[in-house]
């Protein structure tokens, strides 16, 4: 008697083949924002009352321009720019009579030039009441304090005798934040 | 095994994202005020003071009365108001004698003139004086006309039409007189 | 022959099955017994579920969103004051995350929002900071929240403090708060472009 016993064997592992690592949940929030150029003034505006224009006395200058009373008034405004491309410019305004509006005879004037100076952030803007308009913008970039004005270098166009009556002028200081394209 | 890696990442585009455009300029301003006082000042008058010298004839048909006398001139130079409206006072005081005592019938202590300031407004300031044989009310006084704009001028004041009251002879000794000139705002007249 | 049911009692341990095949023309004595006899075939299945964390659905391993604050300062150059009532309206703050473990950990870590290149100083900040806050839903209710400043380090990992819920809603949620400059009175440096971040991982731990 023959026997052939053909033994097959199969093993067949069940095991789960997952990796030994645990797996995490992340995530995330990305946050975006943006801060515009921009510059401001927080105190605008301020008036430097000169008082009497002409000299007194009755000397040979008596009656013309004291220099003395604009020469070396300041008045300090504050402002800001939040960019570093920010630039300031100033622009005098000369005093002109305001009761005596026509041309004023031989030997007189209604009118004082000044010249005008802006400084913030150690940055000096200047401008003369001679020339109409704004003086050159200078870079400020930047800041926030004080944007103090001073007026300097006063005189009348022919030296002459000052007609009586109310002068009136003005000195605007501009802060210009600078212009870039859109990302 | 099995491993998804899917990114859920959900971008909320909003349109409002603001890039760096300018935003208007900031201007600030200082004002700046003053005043011009109306103001007049005279020159200082020159030649000053006149001598008229001699003023009655020493010979001739009219000797001890009064002779003629030159005009005289005096500029008060750069005299200026600085304002519109201005005009001036003269105001003249006769030649009186310096002797305090009365005068004779026949006889003067006071020789009488014109003053005129010119050259201010359009026409001149004028007075002449009215003073009385013995020397009573012997001042004078006249406003010329307005001055409409601020002016700088030289003024010449005339001395001329010396005369005695009724024409009598002058008694001897030193005469003095004075011209006052103001020179201001034509409604107050002073200063 | 069959072997008999004790040789599979002794080898219970050895999976295998035995054929055995008889050859044509052999003589076979059948003598069957009278009485049956059983054999027992045992099939051992064994398995394991690893530990892991994700994000249904879709099975994905994150979640999250992008949040636009658009222009951070207000008229007066300073950090607007609305700015957590803008970032917590965002959609996108909430997710579900299911993980096979009983003892989940979280850890939360805020970056401050900080301009590309505009620098501070001078009364001028570049960079905010702010407190972030999750809040999770375990089997068992509100656990956390779990919070984590931008100006401290990372937080650590934290275990949650049960199974997290798996109920078919979301289950985390990110909020924040104290947005803020290093001095209330400074203003914001101008730049186009300022971003922040807030990473919330959750490992199923142990």
């Amino acid at each position: 008697m023959k026997t052939s016993i053909l033994a097959v064997a199969a093993v067949i592992a069940a095991t789960a083949a997952f990796p030994a690592a645990a797996q995490n949940a992340t995530g995330t929030v990305t946050i975006n924002g943006s801060v515009a150029d921009r510059c401001q003034f927080t105190l605008p505006s301020d008036v430097i009352n000169a008082g009497e224009l002409s000299l007194q006395g009755s000397g040979a200058t008596a009656g013309k321009l004291d220099s003395s009373k604009l020469d070396g008034q300041t008045r300090t405004l504050q402002g800001w720019c939040n960019g570093t491309a920010a630039t300031m410019s100033v622009e005098a305004q000369r005093l002109v009579n305001t009761t005596f509006t026509t041309t004023p005879p031989a030997g007189f004037d209604r009118v004082v030039n000044y010249t005008a100076t802006a400084a913030a952030n150690s940055a000096n803007a200047t401008d003369t009441s001679v020339t109409d308009g704004a003086g050159s913008a200078v870079p400020v970039g930047l800041f926030t304090g004080d944007v103090k004005v001073t007026l300097s270098g006063s005189s009348s166009p022919t030296s002459g005798l000052l007609v009586a009556g109310d002068y009136s002028g003005q000195v605007l200081v501009t802060l210009t934040p600078a212009v870039t394209p859109a990302p | 095994m099995k491993r998804l890696a899917l990114a859920l990442l959900a971008t909320v585009a909003l349109p409002g994202i603001a890039h760096a455009q300018a935003t208007d300029t900031a201007t600030a301003d200082v004002g700046v005020s003053g005043t011009v006082a109306k103001l007049c000042m005279l020159g200082t008058p020159t030649p000053a003071p006149v001598d008229v010298g001699q003023m009655a004839n020493t010979s001739g048909a009219r000797v001890g009365k009064i002779a003629v006398i030159a005009p005289r001139v005096v500029t008060l130079p750069g005299s200026f108001c600085n304002f519109a409206g201005s005009a001036i006072t003269v105001t003249a005081t006769a030649l009186v004698s310096n002797d305090a005592s009365a005068v004779e019938p026949g006889f003067a202590k006071a020789v009488n003139y014109t003053a005129d300031v010119a050259n201010w407004a359009a026409g001149s300031a004028s007075v002449t004086t009215a003073a009385t044989a013995g020397g009573g009310s012997p001042t004078a006084s006249a406003t010329g006309p307005t001055q409409p704009a601020p002016k700088v001028a030289d003024l010449d004041v005339t001395l001329s039409n010396f005369t005695a009251p009724s024409d009598f002879l002058l008694t001897a000794g030193a005469y003095s007189g004075l011209v006052v000139v103001k020179l201001g705002p034509v409604a107050s007249g002073g200063d | 022959m069959l072997a008999n049911g004790s040789n599979f009692e002794r080898d219970s341990t050895v999976k295998k099955f035995m054929l055995m095949a008889l050859g044509a023309g052999s003589m076979i004595a059948l003598a069957a017994p009278a009485a049956a006899q059983n054999v027992t075939g045992t099939v051992n299945i064994t398995g394991s579920v690893a530990g892991k964390c994700l994000v249904v659905p879709g099975s994905g391993s994150t979640f999250g969103t992008t949040v636009a604050l658009g222009e951070l300062a207000d008229a007066t150059g300073k950090l607007r004051t609305n700015i957590a009532t803008d970032f917590n309206a965002a959609a996108g703050l909430t997710a579900r995350v299911v993980c096979t473990t009983a003892a989940p950990t979280i850890s939360v870590d805020a970056d401050p929002i900080t301009a590309a290149t505009a620098t501070g100083g001078g009364g001028y900040d570049n960079s905010i900071d702010f407190t972030a806050s999750v809040a999770v839903t375990t089997t068992s209710g509100a656990a956390g929240p779990f919070t984590n400043d931008s100006a401290a380090a990372a937080g650590a990992d934290t275990l949650i403090g049960g199974r997290l819920a798996n109920n078919g809603s979301d289950n985390i949620a990110i909020s924040a708060s104290n947005f803020r400059t290093n001095t209330a009175s400074d203003l914001l440096a101008a730049d186009p472009t300022y971003t922040g971040k807030i990473t919330v991982v959750i490992k199923p731990g142990a």
